[in-house]
């Protein structure tokens, strides 16, 4: 057990030997300016999108989450949109589950005056999502646009 | 799971083929995972920072680490001499592992885990994550368990 025990510190030494060679230039580099590997609410910057992008986003088959009740989305979304409500840790969950590899989302909600979008936007964020693109228009400008309308539960 | 008095009369590790094809699924995983990270220390802190337990000096130095410390583990448990000692490493990080993880669940966090680097889909679920370190952890064991009564 002795010479198992002193094997295994032989490994981890020249583990961290080798892992801090490795990265001596992260170190030099966060020794000069801060580094901040912590999720901070203001890393958050949500790109604006007008509804012309989001036909061309939804056409790319990029990803696409209605935040507003499951009821609203029952009654018309934009085609190809997942829902994921405000507060749905479970919708959440699903829609990290099956896209998060593709690093881009597209979130929207009733229109200019709600702020779920950005909310949900926020967590698909801090869930792995790069890229969070916001529609401010929401529903409201998609239907006064004549834009194709999805129904259906999710 | 342990290997039977029978089986350790008649020698070494080549003779037992499931203790092989185990050492080869841990030591691929292992070398996966830290060779996805090795090279890419501040997007894995920033992936280690979700977790959200430790100041960022801490998610440094464990982005550091880590990785190289899979990839030692890898190396050795395809070494003769060298193996039992991995299996060892593979179960005191696979338990860490497991630990966090369940803490990320129990918390509520819905993040990736980091596991593999960038994100890798299914794969890099909370869930999917403990489910593998918690297999990890049982090939770990069975690997240093195993060995141990051959030897005694």
């Amino acid at each position: 057990m002795r010479k198992l025990l002193i094997q295994c510190a032989l490994l981890v030494t020249l583990a961290v030997a080798a892992g801090l060679l490795i990265n001596a230039g992260h170190w030099f580099n966060c020794a000069r300016q801060a580094c901040s590997t912590q999720p901070e609410a203001s890393e958050f910057l949500p790109v604006p999108v007008e509804a012309s992008q989001v036909v061309e986003w939804y056409q790319q088959k990029h990803l696409i989450v209605d935040a507003r009740s499951e009821e609203a989305y029952a009654e018309g979304h934009i085609p190809t949109a997942l829902s994921a409500p405000r507060g749905d840790r479970r919708a959440l969950a699903k829609v990290v589950d099956c896209c998060v590899l593709q690093e881009q989302v597209l979130v929207y909600c009733s229109g200019e005056q709600c702020e779920d979008s950005f909310v949900v936007g926020e967590e698909l964020f801090h869930a792995g999502f790069i890229t969070v693109l916001i529609y401010e228009g929401g529903f409201a400008e998609w239907q006064q646009q004549g834009l194709t309308v999805e129904r259906g539960a999710p | 799971m342990a290997a039977t008095g029978s089986d350790c009369g008649t020698g070494g590790t080549m003779k037992h083929p499931l203790q092989l094809i185990v050492r080869l699924i841990v030591a691929g995983v292992f070398l996966f995972a830290g060779s996805q990270k090795v090279f890419n220390t501040l997007a894995f802190a920033e992936a280690i920072g979700r977790y959200q337990l430790l100041p960022d000096w801490g998610n440094l130095s464990l982005a550091s680490i880590l990785p190289a410390i899979e990839i030692v583990v890898a190396i050795a448990l395809l070494l003769p001499r060298w193996w039992r000692a991995a299996a060892l490493l593979g179960i005191a990080l696979n338990s860490v592992f497991a630990v966090v993880l369940l803490s990320a669940m129990i918390r509520g966090l819905s993040i990736d885990c980091g596991c593999f680097g960038s994100t890798a889909g299914l794969w890099s679920t909370l869930a999917a994550a403990l489910l593998r370190a918690t297999g990890l952890l049982g090939m770990s064991l069975y690997l240093f368990l195993s060995e141990e009564s051959c030897q005694e």
